[in-house]
């Protein structure tokens, strides 16, 4: 009976999750929201967006949709929404499922409508994913990318150069890009093309002009956007400004650049001496199971004479090379390299008094204890 | 590049395996450190060859790495003075103790006003220089940059020798070019003690503008400087060859004494930078002393090995270069040794010891890194290190057949 009980609550459960959530939860606040229109350059403001939002949320998965965009909207107003949302994703970092739907429906419509970006955008998804798309689809959405290029077309010129990147056809990405910059020079976009430029600059490398580009994306885009720039520039200072480095490596973990995390450590702990701040960098790198930063900890620990942590550090990575068969070999190295300071550790955990030991000493009366050396433990 | 500077961060440990110490224990030793360092080998090869050569004054392709004008006079004319009004026949024997004593005077103020002119023509055309360059940062760390661009993208395009937009003299010249602000001061004394002003100036010789120094003013200086070598990190190291050591890990207080004694750092600001215990600036300023060091080292070295042009230096260049990086023991005049063949040889060898050990597998040097992969990150650790457990010196340069 119990059994069957459970089963149907399991139903219940699966049928409420499989519900979508009301609106009003899923969407972010009014506040985060009215910033966004206004980076953006919205006319038109959250009062007049946030009925269109809801209808169209609420007609998703069905059928046939219900919602109405009302007729005063331009294609580059559903676009404006699609963005609203598409930056949302950027600036929390992290994706919910339905509003990642609201956003493609939006795309589409945006598309539907006539907006040229969208259709490229759209284009370029089918192209991205060709075992997910018929040959037809593929066809079509080459043909209207041809077409928007002859037309120049900023934003299909981007994403060829972006197609390109992807696919490590460098020199092609930067004839794309620099087409690109040719339409658009100070605009987010064209940050996040100087981004990729100097990316590319770095890679070749033409360094002095990789600086120039990264230079510029940082002036041009918010840094959400190119944290790779930030990484790229703090590489590119690391070895003649230091501090400089350090700040725009610090700008890249900001946003979670996972690894910038360890070489703010080593910065910190190798060039200025500040243990305690490298130690706080390696322990967000351990978080994310950095091998690198679970060496840098254990260095840390020892430079600190903190013998219990260095210990703790050091079961972590063992067990963290039992785990990943990548990580095996960097432990393994680890190892070979710092054998004496495992063995100073051995040597400082044997003086540590067991738990046991002391209880011990607890029971033995006091008359006892006096006779013997106190400390003698 | 990204993996190779994840790598070094990896392993930046304080032990770096740089080259090993010239020895001038022994012939035989030293001949060994001959043949394993490449460096030393080619240096000395173009000594011997005679395409490197130590001269009083220079015209050529070597104007373009020595700057005479902003440096100070190697011998004081007293003696050249007083034995052309001896062997002078228009001038009277009974006036001669008077005469020879008015025309140094003469000399003296000729030359206090001829390197005054050069302090103003130095700070007016290295100001031309400065201009090609971005304005919101300091030159020598701009330079620092490009060369070590310039480097790894000659390295990995074989593109051939590395070469900067500035010529040694330039750099030289934008570095000296600080002294232009010690003129309004010396004017002022000039007008309140007039004639007694050589006096003050042998008292306080850091007053006067660093061309205007009379040989004894700067052996002075020369002294003050030497006495910081203590603060050095590569005098506190346990180890014969010096470790890594980053600005930040050394004492503010040693870092304070070093820039004092090297003029970058007055003595107000360094009590205030004690007293607040700010590490940033000072750090950040050896550093840059450090890396300016390195770029002048490049240039010289950059000449001296190129196959191509014979390089001569200046008597006044290889006495502020031994100065600057602290090669000479206390109470050595460098002057007196300058102007003699053996000290001469002395002050060049050391040089070139310093260099070998220094330079050895950097793409200067014909090897494959920069001086930032062999050495580390601004390592001060091997700042005004000599590159041997002993200075050179006239007695050893005889032991060692050199």
């Amino acid at each position: 009976m119990s059994v069957v009980k459970s089963l149907c609550l399991k139903r219940a459960s699966s049928s409420i999750s499989m519900k979508k959530p009301p609106f009003y939860t899923v969407f972010p606040q009014k506040k985060l929201v009215n910033r966004i229109l206004f980076e953006l350059d919205s006319k038109l403001t959250l009062p007049k967006l946030y009925p269109v939002y809801e209808s169209i949320y609420c007609s998703l998965g069905k059928n046939e949709p219900e919602f109405l965009i009302p007729t005063s909207f331009r294609a580059s107003d559903v676009m404006i929404m699609k963005k609203v949302l598409e930056k949302l994703r950027h600036r929390t970092k992290s994706v919910n499922r339905n509003l990642v739907d609201l956003e493609n429906e939006l795309l589409e419509k945006a598309a539907e409508m006539g907006d040229s970006d969208a259709i490229a955008v759209l284009s370029f998804k089918v192209l991205k994913a060709p075992d997910k798309n018929s040959s037809e689809d593929i066809t079509h959405a080459k043909k209207l990318i041809k077409e928007l290029y002859q037309l120049r077309h900023a934003l299909t010129i981007k994403l060829t150069g972006d197609f390109a990147f992807k696919n490590m056809d460098f020199d092609n990405a930067g004839i794309y890009y620099n087409q690109f910059l040719a339409i658009e020079r100070d605009t987010y976009r064209a940050g996040e093309v100087y981004g990729k430029l100097g990316i590319i600059s770095f890679k070749k490398p033409n360094l002095i002009e990789a600086e120039r580009c990264l230079l510029a994306s940082i002036r041009l885009c918010p840094l959400e956007s190119i944290v790779q720039s930030y990484y790229h520039l703090a590489q590119i200072y690391m070895d003649s400004e230091p501090l400089k480095a350090r700040a725009l490596m610090e700008s890249a973990a900001s946003e979670g650049f996972k690894e910038s995390f360890r070489l703010l450590g080593f910065l910190e702990m190798n060039y200025f001496k500040n243990y305690n701040k490298s130690l706080e960098w390696f322990k967000l790198g351990m978080e994310l199971y950095d091998v690198e930063c679970f060496i840098g900890y254990f260095d840390c620990c020892v430079k600190l004479q903190a013998w219990r942590k260095a210990g703790n550090c050091l079961k972590s990575m063992q067990n963290l090379s039992r785990a990943s068969m990548s990580a095996e070999t960097a432990v393994q190295s680890f190892l070979s390299s710092r054998k004496a300071h495992i063995q100073k550790l051995e040597t400082y955990s044997n003086a540590v008094v067991s738990p046991h030991k002391l209880a011990d000493v607890a029971s033995v009366k006091d008359g006892e204890l006096q006779r013997e050396n106190r400390w003698k433990l | 590049m990204i993996r190779l500077r994840c790598l070094r961060a990896h392993y930046s440990t304080n032990k770096i395996a740089g080259p090993s110490l010239i020895s001038l224990s022994s012939s035989k030793s030293y001949k060994e450190s001959l043949s394993a360092n490449s460096t030393l080998a080619q240096l000395v090869e173009a000594y011997r060859s005679g395409n490197l050569r130590v001269a009083e004054d220079v015209q050529g392709n070597s104007a373009e790495i020595n700057s005479n004008r902003s440096l100070p006079m190697t011998l004081f004319p007293k003696v050249q003075v007083f034995s052309d009004v001896m062997s002078d026949p228009k001038v009277g024997d009974w006036r001669k103790p008077m005469t020879k004593w008015f025309r140094l005077g003469k000399t003296v103020l000729k030359m206090y006003l001829n390197g005054i002119r050069d302090t103003w023509n130095v700070h007016k055309e290295s100001r031309e220089t400065l201009d090609k360059f971005a304005k919101h940062q300091p030159l020598v760390t701009q330079l620092y940059r490009d060369l070590e661009f310039r480097e790894i993208e000659s390295r990995i395009k074989s593109t051939g020798p590395v070469q900067l937009a500035i010529t040694r003299k330039e750099f030289q010249e934008v570095h000296r070019r600080k002294e232009f602000w010690k003129l309004p001061s010396f004017f002022v004394l000039f007008i309140l003690f007039e004639e007694a002003l050589p006096f003050i100036c042998y008292f306080i010789p850091s007053i006067v503008p660093w061309n205007c120094l009379t040989p004894g003013a700067f052996k002075k200086l020369s002294e003050v400087r030497i006495s910081s070598q203590k603060f050095l990190p590569c005098k506190s190291s346990e180890t014969p060859a010096p470790d890594y050591v980053s600005p930040y890990a050394m004492p503010l207080t040693n870092v304070t004494e070093l820039l004092r004694s090297f003029k970058l750092l007055p003595r107000w600001k360094s009590i205030i930078y004690n007293w607040f215990d700010n590490k940033v600036e000072p750090c950040e300023s050896l550093a840059q002393f450090h890396q300016y060091l390195v770029l002048d080292d490049w240039f010289l070295l950059q000449s001296m090995l190129s196959k191509e042009k014979q390089t001569t230096l200046t008597e006044k260049e290889l006495i502020n270069a031994i100065l600057e990086r602290q090669l000479y023991e206390p109470g050595e005049n460098l002057n007196s040794l300058a102007r003699e063949e053996a000290g001469r040889k002395v002050l060049l060898w050391r040089l070139f010891i310093y260099w070998a050990f220094r330079f050895q597998d950097t793409i200067v040097a014909g090897g494959s890194k920069t001086f930032s992969e062999v050495w580390g990150v601004n390592n001060v650790g091997i700042l005004n290190f000599p590159g041997s457990q002993k200075l050179l010196n006239k007695t050893s340069l005889d032991n060692l057949e050199i």
